[in-house]
């Protein structure tokens, strides 16, 4: 997208310091006013889509109501959008306490603002909050070279034109996708007492929470996305100085899967691409988990230093979810979305293998493969839910298994359109004369639920279609969801928590 | 090491790469107005001030460079 750069000082610097846009310039500065009157001017000529014109409050010689009125013959000319900044005084001018400049200033700008709200074709920036920064203004170079602005001035400036361009032609992200402990309070909830008040460092994450809920205000849908008892992060929302509300985010993955696969079920459920995701942690490697597996989601770092969580979150704002206008399409979408979700799991209950089919899912199978030893043995000892028998072994152990004629060690790799988890599963058979007998069975958290049980036992029956199949079940405290694994794929229980599969 | 500082401050501004024989006119960006520029962004990471015959006279990498290592000193 081309931009014609209109000022009346010089601007040209930001040219060094705009990225992915181009900036044309071919007018010079001073000459603007007849620039947007002459209808055969460079600038109506100009191939450029939108129009900066900056400007300066301290040069600007013309009533601000005849500079409108030029803007307005310019816009019906061409209908192209002109981006305008509010005035602000930037030198030093004489003034005492009569605060002549100052109303001034505060007129010329109601006129601008009511201008623009008119105007689709004006988006209006805010000069003056960029002005407050330090620094802005270089003295020695507006009087050796007409350029007013130091480095990090032209560096703010640029910023907030490239979020206001950004806005205008991409739109805003839609949600915010929020992790708790340390971000929303300070500590972890459940194990302290959390940090969230009125003053202390708890005043930096109450205002942290104002901002966040202003967002939401502007139609921004908030997803909390956390790694606690699900219990404990409501009550952190429950809190009694917590601004955000349990009520205020759409949805609450709150449980101790990982990020990534919580973040593909939120988009999932509303129906957006990665793209329209920020995602918010104080943990790096949490941040850096989520942007491996899930690249196109943006993930901002996240401040060491907590007395500037709230400055760092304006920017995260400006970067990503700037908005040129605000529709009630926009303020309804929570209802919208709330709506979509409820249809959604409607049709989910119908097709979840439907589901799965999208996630073009491969399994491949190794036997006795000596090359994964040490994972094998390692499964065995960390794997606790989907754990048939919970035997632990170690290496030796293993490699005797994978040696023996009389064991058959399988492991399943699983491989999906999202990642390739490796090696997710493992199956010790036991080869006795008439059958064989189940040892273990286990599999990694990461890929319960999509079938893969199903196709190990597809391929143990074709590995073992002249013997009957023997499996036990040893429950433990942790391993209760995988009691009916075996009456659920046809098993026979002919013995307490002992199940066999008959070759008839 | 000032060096190394100066080019990467040229070459960032200017977008393109820039060498210890690099002077004005050599890259497109370099112009009387990336003269300027530079010697702001050079002030500004530096931490430095020039004089105004320095910020006109000075225009190539070779005479930034020495200019500086004389402040130095």
């Amino acid at each position: 997208m081309k931009i014609e750069l209109v000022s009346n000082i010089n601007m040209d610097s930001i040219k060094f310091y705009l990225k992915d846009y181009q900036l044309l310039g071919s007018c010079d500065f001073g000459n603007y006013m007849i620039d947007l009157i002459d209808n055969n001017s460079q600038l109506h000529k100009s191939e450029a889509e939108i129009i900066f014109l900056f400007l300066d409050f301290d040069e600007l010689n013309e009533d601000i109501k005849d500079v409108l009125s030029a803007v307005d013959i310019f816009i019906e000319n061409t209908g192209k959008t002109v981006i305008m900044n509010t005035l602000a005084s930037s030198s030093n001018y004489i003034d005492t306490f009569l605060n002549i400049r100052l109303k001034q200033e505060l007129n010329a700008n109601l006129n601008l603002v009511n201008f623009a709200d008119k105007n689709q074709n004006v988006l209006l920036f805010d000069f003056s909050k960029l002005l407050r920064k330090s620094n802005f203004i270089d003295e020695k170079y507006w009087y050796m070279a007409r350029i007013k602005f130091s480095k990090s001035g032209f560096e703010s400036i640029s910023r907030e034109l490239s979020n206001l361009l950004n806005a205008y032609k991409y739109g805003s992200k839609k949600v915010l996708v929020l992790d708790m402990d340390n971000t929303l309070w300070g500590g972890v909830i459940g194990e302290e007492e959390i940090k969230l008040s009125n003053d202390g460092v708890g005043k930096i994450y109450l205002d942290f929470q104002k901002k966040i809920k202003q967002l939401k205000g502007l139609g921004v849908l908030l997803v909390a996305c956390s790694k606690n008892n699900y219990n404990d992060g409501i009550k952190g929302l429950e809190h009694i100085n917590s601004i955000l509300t349990e009520d205020d985010f759409i949805i609450k993955k709150i449980n101790w899967n990982n990020k990534a696969s919580n973040i593909e079920e939120i988009a999932k459920e509303l129906n957006l691409g990665y793209e329209s995701l920020v995602f918010i942690d104080d943990s790096p490697m949490e941040r850096s988990h989520v942007k491996e597996v899930i690249p196109n989601i943006i993930v901002p770092e996240f401040p060491k230093d907590i007395y500037s969580i709230n400055s760092w979150f304006l920017g995260v704002v400006g970067d990503f979810f700037s908005k040129i206008s605000l529709t009630t399409e926009d303020l309804n979408k929570e209802e919208q979305y709330l709506a979509k979700r409820q249809r959604d799991f409607a049709i989910k209950k119908t097709s979840y293998e439907d589901f799965l089919k999208t996630l073009n899912i491969e399994i491949e199978f190794q036997i006795n493969n000596n090359e994964h030893i040490e994972r094998y043995a390692q499964m065995t000892q960390k794997t606790n839910q989907f754990n048939l028998t919970t035997k632990r072994y170690n290496i030796a152990e293993m490699r005797s298994f994978v040696e023996s004629s009389f064991y058959d060690v399988i492991s399943v790799n699983y491989k999906d359109k999202y990642a390739n988890e490796g090696v997710t599963g493992l199956v010790i058979v036991n080869i006795l004369d008439k059958y064989v007998e189940i040892d273990s069975f286990l599999l990694s958290c990461r890929i319960l639920k999509r079938g893969v049980e199903s196709s190990i036992f597809s391929k143990l029956s074709k590995l073992y279609f002249d013997k009957d199949i023997v499996g036990f079940y040893v429950e433990t405290e942790k391993n209760r969801q995988t009691k009916k694994l075996y009456e659920t794929h046809g098993f026979k229980e002919i013995d307490k928590n002992k199940f066999i599969m008959s070759v008839k | 090491m000032m060096k190394k500082k100066v080019l990467n401050i040229a070459s960032e501004l200017f977008g393109e790469e820039v060498t210890m024989d690099t002077k004005i006119g050599d890259i497109k960006k370099w112009d009387s107005l990336g003269q300027i520029n530079l010697f702001m962004a050079l002030e500004s990471e530096l931490n430095l001030s020039f004089g105004h015959e320095d910020v006109i006279e000075c225009n190539s990498i070779e005479k930034i460079a020495s200019l500086i290592e004389k402040n130095e000193n």
